[in-house]
């Protein structure tokens, strides 16, 4: 496997963690299933960092109609 | 404005916010720690504001309270399993509200919010049923009448484009 289709992965596997953790609860034991794959190399943790702030970040972001706005298309 | 309508306001600001700290504390199982998100969720609701104008504050700052709860709850219960976490993160959570954090607060929300608004206007309303308004992926397949997989699909595709944007800016 490529570096970038390992990293692709690993950023996939943790974006199901992240999405599992948003639509129920983790149980004891998926949570231990997500404690031995985060210890498992510091990549994983790495990659659920980054997916926990996208996801955190996401969610911090007002929705379309909790702004107004501020100018009219993009520049 | 008279003095009693003064107090009164006032008084209001008062049991909103203690109605956040009894929100993040259910969440947090922890009053201290609750105190801690809401004067966090405070700063960045006041950063936001430099960004894009919040147009439902109450609604807003209440959401900010839950998320960044949720957060945290989901990170103290990690690391004390996984203790390692904590030391090679990159991120130092903690110092949340120096002005040096809150500024990289920003900058990441603008980020964030100007890939979300890139978005194909599907996707975005599909991503914010899922992530804000708390929608399963079956349960807006069934509302937009598509599969769940184009569901799961448009959900992940607005999560990549989010970290692109952030990988691309810091």
């Amino acid at each position: 496997m490529t570096e970038f289709a390992r990293d692709d992965a690993l950023w996939n596997t943790a974006l199901d963690w992240v999405m599992r953790e948003h639509e129920e609860p983790l149980d004891d034991k998926t949570h231990t299933a997500l404690c031995c794959w985060l210890a498992e190399a510091p990549e994983h943790r790495q990659a659920y960092e980054q997916a926990r702030t996208v996801w955190l970040m996401t969610g911090l972001v007002p929705t379309v109609d909790e702004q107004t706005e501020t100018s009219s298309g993009d520049d | 404005m008279r003095e009693d309508e003064e107090l009164l306001d006032l008084e209001s600001v008062f049991v909103a916010h203690r109605r956040l700290c009894e929100m993040a504390a259910s969440i947090l199982g922890d009053r201290a720690r609750a105190e801690d998100v809401v004067q966090d969720a405070y700063l960045k609701i006041i950063a936001t504001n430099e960004v894009v104008t919040v147009k439902k504050p109450v609604a807003y700052i209440h959401r900010i309270v839950r998320n960044l709860a949720i957060d945290r709850y989901r990170r103290a219960r990690l690391e004390s399993d996984v203790f390692a976490m904590a030391e090679e993160g990159g991120q130092v959570p903690s110092a949340s509200g120096t002005p040096e954090a809150i500024s990289i607060y920003c900058q990441q929300l603008s980020v964030v919010a100007g890939a979300l608004k890139q978005l194909p206007e599907r996707t975005r309303r599909v991503f914010e049923l899922y992530r804000v308004r708390g929608c399963t992926q079956r349960e807006i397949a069934k509302m937009l009448n598509v599969s769940p997989t184009l569901v799961n699909f448009m959900i992940r595709d607005a999560l990549n484009e989010c970290r692109k944007a952030l990988d691309s800016s810091s």
